[in-house]
């Protein structure tokens, strides 16, 4: 593809690979895989949990991908020499180049899969796999011209290749009624545990809070001038034993 | 339309947010996204990873790079793709509702050209 300024450009595709200039071809899979399943090679070196859902960035400068990548790249090259006589086909099947004891079981969380998000508007894979021949009849169809499609047509064909639709994917759910009320319930049961507390659980409390040993707190308070200025006792009018009005 | 200051995918000069760096306009930006989707042999790949990373940047593409993603997209014979692509940039609008209609607007011959529908014509915008 034409990149404006590129000085790598004649540099040979092994080095570039090398570089991490490029995402690794090959990880797309060649024409003779199935859409599911690239070389084996290539996943068992991409672990799932270091690639985002989406395919590979060009820009993934994290160490272990590079490292990851250099030795991918390696193995690449001696699996391209020793295997170009056997085709690329038999690069996905044939053994693997890192144990060399036969092809690794591939598994499913490391297939590209489907999602339908917000920011990856085209997933790795189409929602539909496995077409029926009116489906098939239908792809066929949209090679032609699309104006011949009805939107009928054309809504089958945006459904085979994703799930929901923007609309749908971004609608909400409702939960929060769920959150919110199970907040209330929760709150309201440790009110009725915490009244039952008071009740049952907890003794008297000190005499100190009797209302006539509040009256007497009051009334040394007062005697003692406490915070005669602004505060507490600036509020008493000591003429004629009242509070101010 | 909103651009934020982006570097390069590869370059000599690293055009990071340094302010003596070399900065890419908005017309390179497009004029280098046009050439991306414009590839006459483009794969399926090739499409939905340009079409992702321009959807993870922090703009609405402009008109003619969308031209050109369709045009990839009818050279793949994927209506479905072209189709979300339209969705994917009125979702990218946000709450600046202008700005879809203005898109619509401009491709409107290309839509014609090549037969694709909006969602809105297929009623997909809707739940």
């Amino acid at each position: 593809m034409q990149e404006p300024h590129d000085v790598f450009e004649k540099y040979s595709p092994e080095l570039r690979l090398l570089l991490a200039l490029e995402p690794e071809p090959e990880c797309r899979g060649t024409e003779a895989d199935s859409p599911r399943t690239g070389p084996a090679h290539c996943l068992s070196s991409c672990p799932w949990f270091f690639l985002p859902p989406a395919t590979h960035s060009r820009r993934s400068w994290d160490i272990s991908q590079r490292v990851g990548a250099f030795y991918n790249t390696l193995g690449l090259m001696l699996a391209t020499r020793a295997f170009s006589l056997i085709g690329k086909r038999a690069i996905s099947t044939s053994v693997c180049v890192r144990g060399g004891h036969g092809v690794a079981k591939v598994e499913d969380y490391t297939l590209p899969a489907y999602f339908d998000r917000r920011e990856t508007p085209l997933p790795d894979i189409a929602y539909v796999q496995t077409l029926t021949p009116e489906q098939k009849a239908l792809k066929e169809k949209e090679k032609g011209s699309w104006a011949a499609l009805s939107n009928a047509e054309k809504v089958a064909l945006y459904h085979l290749s994703f799930k929901q639709s923007f609309a749908e994917m971004n609608q909400g759910t409702g939960e929060w009624k769920s959150v919110v009320g199970g907040i209330m319930f929760f709150v309201g049961l440790t009110g009725l545990v915490v009244l039952w507390q008071r009740k049952y659980v907890y003794g008297p409390v000190p005499h100190t809070l009797d209302p006539e040993y509040k009256q007497q707190e009051l009334q040394r308070m007062l005697d003692m001038r406490m915070n005669p200025v602004e505060g507490f006792s600036a509020k008493w009018d000591y003429e004629n034993k009242q509070w101010k009005k | 339309m909103f651009e934020a200051v982006l570097s390069k995918t590869f370059s000599p000069v690293a055009s990071r947010c340094y302010s003596h760096g070399k900065v890419e306009t908005d017309e390179e930006f497009d004029a280098r996204w046009v050439t991306y989707f414009s590839k006459p042999d483009i794969d399926g790949w090739e499409l939905r990873k340009g079409m992702n990373t321009l959807i993870g940047y922090d703009l609405v593409p402009e008109p003619k790079v969308l031209d050109s993603a369709l045009r990839a997209c009818r050279r793949l014979n994927d209506l479905a793709s072209a189709i979300r692509i339209l969705e994917a940039v009125k979702d990218k609008a946000g709450p600046h509702k202008d700005i879809y209609p203005y898109l619509i607007q401009e491709l409107q011959p290309t839509l014609a050209e090549l037969g694709i529908s909006t969602p809105e014509e297929l009623g997909i915008d809707k739940l």
